[in-house]
């Protein structure tokens, strides 16, 4: 398992406010990685290397887990600053030093765009499995309920004149 | 409603065109089908491909889908196959004369001779009897028209095969013209297509259950069909047609090899062909053979006997029965002698005494207990060749059950590498839907967490 | 091994066949009662089935050849019980009218009473059974005797096959009973001479034919016992036969026949068996994954 190991976003401590270009970085990341498993996932579905498909979803899961653990932060950090949503930046920034700005402001940028990207693939698998759930729903239906029409119909009753009264 | 008719709606076949669970569902909706090999995709990876703005699988497509089988088992399974089918159409073909005259509760031809026998012995007894004499030639009357029985039942079952000989090549050549043709279309196609592999393993099957042959598959996937006895059938997209010829009443089978006509009659001793050729020209010809050799001597031995007595008429030197001549079955043709009547039956030694005189009659009654048929008194012969005929019958049954028994097991062989297993189909239905559905339960949470980190922009 | 679907089938649908068959072949064998019909279901069995079936006709037929025998010697029999008190009577007339105390007229009433015995005789001798002179040998054209006592017959015997291998003879040499072994005269011959003696009152004559008139009677007398002996041969004869029958039929019942209570002990393991293959067919549906979906 490669999860990205960042120390900042380990816990649920408010991290000092200088962390924040850091953390920053270590959600976009854990944001492309959780693209990568979500195409490779899709991948993996296409293909009957089910082996694959497990340890892809056990990723996907501790990302989640991950970013989980960063909304949190991100909403104490809001809730401590009193701003909405769309104020975020704001507030990383009456966190970091004026010197950081500038690269707090560009880490936020790709951070956002890595969502977005992410948010396209999950988009497409979101479409991808409930067909593909659909449409095994369907065929798993129609095996089940199929008459038994394989292999040489066994006889019901026995065809013979039977002694027994 | 036909598995694939659900795979073929809308955009569900955009899927189902793309995954293992094809695979999977062509094996399901081939359980029952003869010939097919379960197939299992084989992938490889290739650049991303994308169908309506949906970025399919990265990297990764099914290549094609490998037949699952046993090449070497299959030949084998085949090859038993056509000796169980050879068997089977030799043990069916005894026990339809075994009903013509394999029957005990009548006593057929041996009860007949009894009756013949009695009737001698009762003229012996009563030789002035003119009741005693009509019985005698009113039972060898009827011994006469069951040994033609025979001899008929014989050579029309053997005549019968005739049909059956033509339907079998026939459909032979039909199948090996298949076989030719699946040769050049397997040949032209870029990609093997399983289907066609399937359904030209399938043909030779069909083929070697009624002769025995062999295959030899060449590196460009064309495959030589030899038959029992040397006889090329399929060569490339080339069929070499079996040809029916009249050989007097029956029937041969020949084929031009390369220009060279050549007979197979003798050659093909396996599959349901093999086995009709071997029931009419083994064991049906060897009961024909004994029975008319059986009626030759007899009726040799009994006119002989004849002749020395002398009838009511005092005349001696008569036949009692007439053979007919040499290279006509003489059990199908057996008469009495048309001069012979109660007047001409020679139950007298002495010409002087023809009236009262039994000596002959004794002589003619003894033949009952004379070992002269092969060294066997008559009713034995006889009751010998109806059993070595039993023999045949019995035995071929019990190699009807053998070989077939030996032919289920490898088939169940075969299966157990090549078959259908619905469950074992099923169980990876059931795999994809739990990951499936695994997969979308962390898609729902990932979905979540990303919509808030969006929504973080302004 | 790999299970599949179409063996799961194939191999339940051969069992329930198989029992079937041994089924419906029980079934066969109680309803006729015959445990082989025909020569490929046991071509040893068969063979001997119908050598005891020829060994039955062969009893069968000697019942009757020897039954034929039988008739001709009691009539034989009969007839020289007959031929043997009238030869008895004209043996002791013979001795009364050898006394010269009778003249000549008792001598010839006497001799008519002969002359009624030489019919009585000749009649006997030229009895008939079954289109058969009991007494001429094999030629059986015309009456064999004739009053003045020509045989026309001939010395064969008529032997009758009665079981195997066995022959009986049916009737004595043609005209045994009556004719002189040593060429001399024969009984009706006798008779004749003994008649016209008595007829001529030729006492000389009369009193010589009393030894050849013994003669005759002897003669009758023997045959007689002959005719005992072969009566005794037949009796013999059928004793084997039934013998012969009795050891076919037990050979039958073992090949043959079925045995029934084994019969019915096999009928219900194959129907209990049968049932069973169609339970577990029937059960295989369950054995599928697809139920515990």
């Amino acid at each position: 398992m490669t999860i990205h190991d960042d120390p900042l976003t380990r816990n649920t401590t408010p991290a000092p406010a200088s962390d924040w270009v850091a953390h920053l970085e270590s959600e976009t990341h854990a944001l492309r990685e959780l693209l990568e498993a979500a195409t490779q996932t899709r991948a993996a579905s296409l293909t009957d290397r089910q082996d694959q498909i497990g340890p892809l979803l056990e990723k996907q899961a501790l990302l989640c887990e991950k970013l989980e653990r960063a909304r949190t932060r991100r909403r104490a950090l809001l809730q401590e600053s009193g701003r909405g949503r769309g104020d975020f930046l704001v507030a990383v920034l009456s966190q970091t030093p004026p010197a950081l700005h500038a690269q707090a402001t560009a880490r936020f940028s790709e951070y956002v765009d890595a969502a977005e990207a992410a948010q396209r693939e999950i988009d497409i698998n979101k479409e991808f499995f409930s067909i593909a759930l659909s449409a095994l729903d369907d065929i798993i239906g129609t095996v089940e309920g199929r008459e038994p029409s394989y292999g040489p119909r066994p006889p019901t009753e026995p065809r013979l004149v039977s002694f027994k009264a | 409603m036909v598995l694939f008719d659900i795979m073929y709606l809308g955009q569900n076949a955009l899927f189902a065109n793309q995954t293992g669970v094809r695979t999977t569902s062509e094996n399901i909706a081939n359980v029952n089908t003869p010939g097919f090999s379960r197939r299992e995709a084989v992938f490889r990876t290739a650049a991303a491909s994308s169908f309506g703005g949906l970025r399919l699988g990265q990297g990764v497509r099914v290549e094609t889908t490998r037949r699952i089988l046993d090449g070497a088992l299959n030949a084998r399974a085949r090859r038993q196959n056509s000796i169980a089918e050879g068997s089977t159409a030799r043990a069916n073909v005894l026990a339809r004369a075994d009903i013509a005259f394999g029957d005990l509760e009548g006593g057929g031809a041996s009860a007949a001779l009894d009756d013949f026998f009695e009737s001698l012995d009762i003229l012996a007894a009563s030789p002035q009897d003119q009741t005693a004499r009509t019985n005698v030639l009113a039972t060898a009357g009827r011994l006469t028209e069951t040994l033609n029985g025979y001899g008929r039942e014989l050579r029309l079952l053997r005549e019968e095969l005739n049909a059956e000989i033509r339907a079998e090549v026939s459909e032979v050549n039909r199948l090996g013209a298949e076989v030719a043709d699946l040769n050049s279309r397997i040949t032209q196609s870029a990609q093997p297509s399983n289907d066609l592999l399937d359904r030209r393993d399938q043909l030779i099957a069909e083929i070697a259950q009624r002769s025995g042959l062999q295959t030899i598959e060449q590196d460009n996937g064309l495959v030589t069909v030899v038959l029992e006895g040397g006889h090329t059938l399929v060569a490339g997209n080339e069929v070499q047609e079996l040809v029916v010829v009249a050989n007097g009443p029956l029937v041969d089978i020949t084929a031009g090899d390369g220009g060279v006509e050549r007979d197979l009659t003798d050659d093909i001793r396996s599959g349901s062909l093999g086995g009709i050729l071997r029931a009419r020209d083994e064991d049906l010809a060897a009961t024909q053979t004994a029975v008319d050799d059986f009626v030759t001597t007899f009726a040799t031995e009994f006119n002989a006997r004849h002749q020395a007595g002398f009838g009511l008429d005092g005349l001696g030197g008569r036949d009692f029965f007439a053979l007919p001549s040499p290279g006509a079955s003489s059990a199908e043709f057996l008469r009495l002698d048309p001069g012979l009547s109660n007047d001409t039956l020679a139950a007298a030694s002495d010409p002087t005494l023809i009236n009262g005189d039994n000596t002959n009659a004794l002589s003619l009654a003894a033949l009952r207990t004379d070992a002269v048929v092969s060294g066997q008194e008559p009713g034995d012969a006889l009751r010998g060749l109806l059993q070595d005929f039993g023999d045949r019958a019995f035995s071929s049954e019990a190699a009807s059950q053998a070989d077939g028994f030996a032919a289920q097991q490898l088939t169940e062989l075969q299966q157990s590498i090549s078959g259908v297993s619905i469950d074992e189909e099923m169980a990876n239905l059931l795999r994809f839907q739990q990951s499936f559905a695994a997969s979308a339960t962390i898609i729902r949470t990932a979905d979540e967490l990303t919509q808030d980190i969006i929504a973080l922009k302004r | 091994m790999r299970v599949s679907t179409q063996m799961q089938f194939s191999l339940s649908v051969r069992t329930v066949n198989q029992r079937q068959s041994e089924l419906l072949r029980t079934q066969e064998q109680i309803a006729t009662g015959r445990r082989i019909n025909s020569f490929a279901e046991d071509p040893v069995a068969s063979r001997k089935v119908l050598r005891e079936q020829a060994n039955l006709r062969q009893v069968e037929s000697g019942r009757r050849t020897s039954g034929d025998a039988q008739l001709l010697l009691e009539n034989a029999e009969s007839a020289l019980i007959g031929v043997a008190d009238a030869l008895q009577r004209a043996y002791e007339l013979n001795i009364q009218l050898a006394n010269d105390s009778f003249d000549a007229p008792q001598r010839r009433s006497g001799a008519d009473e002969i002359r009624q015995i030489r019919e009585q005789i000749l009649s006997l001798a030229n009895t008939e059974r079954n289109g058969r002179y009991l007494f001429s040998g094999l030629g059986n054209t015309a009456d064999p005797f004739q009053l003045d006592g020509t045989f026309n017959g001939d010395a064969g015997r008529l032997t009758v096959p009665v079981s195997r291998n066995t022959t009986v003879d049916a009737t004595v040499a043609g005209g045994e009973p009556f004719l002189d072994a040593a060429g001399g005269r024969n009984t009706l011959e006798s008779l004749a001479e003994l008649e016209d003696a008595l007829r001529a009152n030729d006492s000389v004559q009369i009193n010589a034919m009393i030894d050849e008139m013994l003669g005759t009677l002897e003669r009758s007398t023997a045959a007689r016992q002959q005719i005992g002996q072969r009566l005794q041969r037949l009796e013999f004869v059928d004793d084997v036969l039934a013998r012969t029958e009795l050891a076919a039929n037990a050979t039958l019942a073992v090949e043959r026949d079925t045995d029934i209570s084994e019969a019915v002990i096999r009928l219900r393991e194959s129907e209990s068996g049968l049932q069973a293959a169609l339970a577990i067919t029937g059960r295989l549906d369950d054995l599928s994954l697809l139920n515990f979906i």
